[in-house]
């Protein structure tokens, strides 16, 4: 994803979020005190990653500008229609799990993301969540015996 | 060195761990044969399963998915033309070719084989090279590993990435990571915030997760995978004597290649297979990507020698030398056990116990792949639409069954979408894992040589071993200002 610049430059908007970035590292770095080479504080190594992050994002930046050929453009197209909503759904199903349980938050997510996002009928993403969830479980707790979220049914 | 290997067999030969070496090469082959999810991922998966299974058993088992996904993305890559992993790419030249042309048999036999001798050969090397290294590596201090480390993300950022810029600034990255937490020195938190889960830092499991699962679902849910599993039907998978003919030189000279090549740290797998491609062209008179045997041989041997290479400064040094190792290293510490050059002494049984096991798996592995071919190629028809649901689910267990939290589970979700929006602006996890990895090991040796030397960086420079390894590592950070890097693009024109 680039800005546009009067003329042909354009600037990569990563590097301006990471030298940013690298600002607030440095300030917080600094409150947690840098001390002495002889006698490095906490924030004496944070700091420098700081320092390191922010010095090779501008460089890469500057040389972007100076440099006369503009090389390869970067073109960054997210698909949203289908990202966001899988990105929602998960994250629900992360929130849910703790709730209702590993096995029907997992039901309800696959089902979902069957029918909505890859818009099967919902026999098929009925059939296809109840054997996930249900072989995940028995794999997982059952056989393995892996701690997973029970929520208010116990499973 | 005799009573050393038959101690490991000893290791090895237990029922639980050959069960877990057989798990592990045969996950570790499906694994491979899946686009979409390779070795890191599938390691990151796992990982919870080992939990209650002794450090040996753990090793043994990561390690088996990891050299298991080097024979099963060579079937992608020959049937279907999608490398299974990185380290297929390159086989898809030659290897597809030769299925379309009737010979996906010989295709998928000789890179069976070429993969168990690659490998056999390799854990030789690391049998004969690993001891004597990992003693001259006791006489290491702090400022040598800081330097080893630095020469580590150095050469990784050199060899292993499009971007040299853009590696050093997932280092970066990946270093203040490991920085979050508790200080080990004062005690004093640092970028914790006042939560309380951020106290011990963030932990590998949900960031590998994020990262390389998670990330990469959201990567390729934007398109519909299309496959066109080439439909054969498969036969004569032994090689012919003149394909032997052909492939002996490339096998050998692949094995020597991609152990070499994989004991550097950031070179892994992959970037012999693309040396390796790039040696048997300049050698043989045949036109590679004309479905030429030697352009299947060579590379997968070689990934698998890479493969097993990449073991030697995990076992040796205790340093990574990629995001696969990396993620064996935390196994190791989530049990207790740290690696290093003291591992050799201290729990003989983990060093040994994993080499011999490699044996054994790259045994398991030819036995396997060349009979259950027909198997792979219809989990290869599994739809993505059942898949993608399936790794996040994993992803989710894998995070939350380290401490029962579902804290690390949105950790694992948040570096899911950084490991998203990292590889649109086409930035790679590798460095940023190995880094966050080595961080807490390489402030601590950076601290304590400083105090060590009340302040002086001369400590860095009046000791040999750190002075070559410190050179070595400026000389890669600067070259690129005066020469050309060679670049993974370049082998592959």
């Amino acid at each position: 994803m680039e800005a546009n610049l009067p003329g042909e430059k354009k600037i990569d908007i990563s590097l301006v979020f990471f030298i940013a970035l690298s600002g607030a590292i440095c300030l917080e770095a600094y409150k947690l005190g840098i001390g002495k080479l002889g006698a490095p504080l906490p924030g004496f190594f944070p700091f420098l990653t700081g320092v390191l992050l922010g010095g090779i994002s501008g460089f890469k930046l500057l040389t972007s500008f100076w440099s006369a050929n503009s090389g390869e453009r970067l073109e960054v197209k997210i698909a949203w229609r289908r990202v966001l909503p899988l990105l929602g759904g998960f994250l629900g199903y992360i929130l849910l799990m703790d709730v209702v349980g590993f096995s029907l938050a997992t039901f309800l997510f696959v089902f979902l993301v069957l029918q909505r996002i890859e818009a099967k009928p919902w026999w098929v993403a009925s059939l296809t969540a109840g054997g996930i969830s249900s072989s995940l479980y028995l794999i997982f707790r059952a056989f393995l015996q892996v701690q997973l979220p029970e929520g208010f049914m116990g499973f | 060195m005799i009573e050393n290997i038959l101690y490991g067999f000893s290791i090895a030969l237990t029922p639980t761990n050959l069960f877990y070496c057989f798990f592990g090469v045969l996950i570790g082959t499906v694994v491979g044969v899946l686009p979409g999810v390779g070795p890191t991922a599938g390691i990151a998966l796992l990982l919870p399963v080992t939990y209650q299974a002794p450090p040996s058993a753990t090793i043994i088992l990561l390690a088996g998915i990891y050299y298991g996904a080097m024979y099963g993305g060579s079937t992608t890559s020959i049937l279907l033309n999608i490398p299974g992993e990185a380290a297929s790419v390159i086989t898809c030249l030659d290897g597809y070719v030769m299925a379309r042309k009737g010979r996906a048999g010989p295709a998928l036999g000789i890179s069976a084989f070429g993969s168990f001798i690659g490998g056999t050969i390799g854990i030789i090397g690391l049998m004969v090279i690993g001891p004597p290294l990992a003693r001259w590596a006791l006489k290491f201090g702090p400022p040598e590993y800081f330097s080893l480390m630095l020469l580590g993300l150095a050469l990784l950022s050199y060899l292993g990435s499009k971007s040299m810029g853009k590696a050093l600034i997932m280092a970066a990255l990946g270093l203040f990571i490991s920085t979050i937490g508790m200080d080990y020195i004062s005690g004093k938190p640092r970028f914790t915030y006042h939560i309380m889960s951020l106290m011990d830092g963030v932990d590998i499991v949900p960031v590998v997760m994020g990262l390389f699962g998670v990330a990469e679902v959201l990567f390729n849910i934007e398109e519909t995978m299309k496959k066109e599993v080439f439909e054969t039907k498969i036969k004569n998978l032994f090689p012919t004597l003149q394909d032997w003919k052909d492939s002996l030189g490339p096998i050998l000279r692949g094995s020597f290649l991609g152990f070499f090549i994989g004991i550097l740290p950031g070179a892994g797998a992959t970037i012999p297979t693309f040396i390796s491609y790039t040696v048997e062209k300049k050698i043989s008179k045949k036109q590679f990507g004309t479905g030429v045997i030697e352009g299947v041989a060579g590379p997968e041997t070689a990934n698998n020698a890479g493969a097993t290479g990449a073991f030697v400064p995990l076992l040796t040094l205790g340093i990574p030398g990629n995001p696969v190792t990396a993620i064996l290293i935390g196994a190791l510490m989530i049990h207790g056990v740290q690696p290093g050059p003291m591992l050799m002494r201290q729990a003989p049984d983990i060093f040994w116990g994993v080499i011999t096991s490699m044996y054994i798996g790259n045994g398991m592995l030819l036995v396997l792949n060349l009979p259950l071919i027909a198997l792979w190629v219809k989990i290869l028809k599994l739809p993505y639409f059942i898949l993608f649901p399936l790794i996040l689910i994993f992803c989710v267990i894998g995070s939350y069954s380290i401490n029962n939290s579902v804290q690390d589970v949105i950790t694992m979700f948040i570096f899911g979408v950084i490991g998203y929006l990292l590889r649109k602006f086409e930035y790679e996890g590798a460095p940023l894992i190995m880094a966050f990895v080595l961080g807490k090991m390489f402030e601590n040796a950076f601290r304590q040589s400083l105090i060590i030397s009340q302040g002086s960086f001369a400590i860095f420079f009046t000791r040999p071993a750190s002075a070559i390894m410190l050179f070595l590592a400026v000389f890669l950070l600067i070259s690129p200002l005066f020469f050309r890097r060679p670049k993974i693009q370049d082998a592959e024109k």
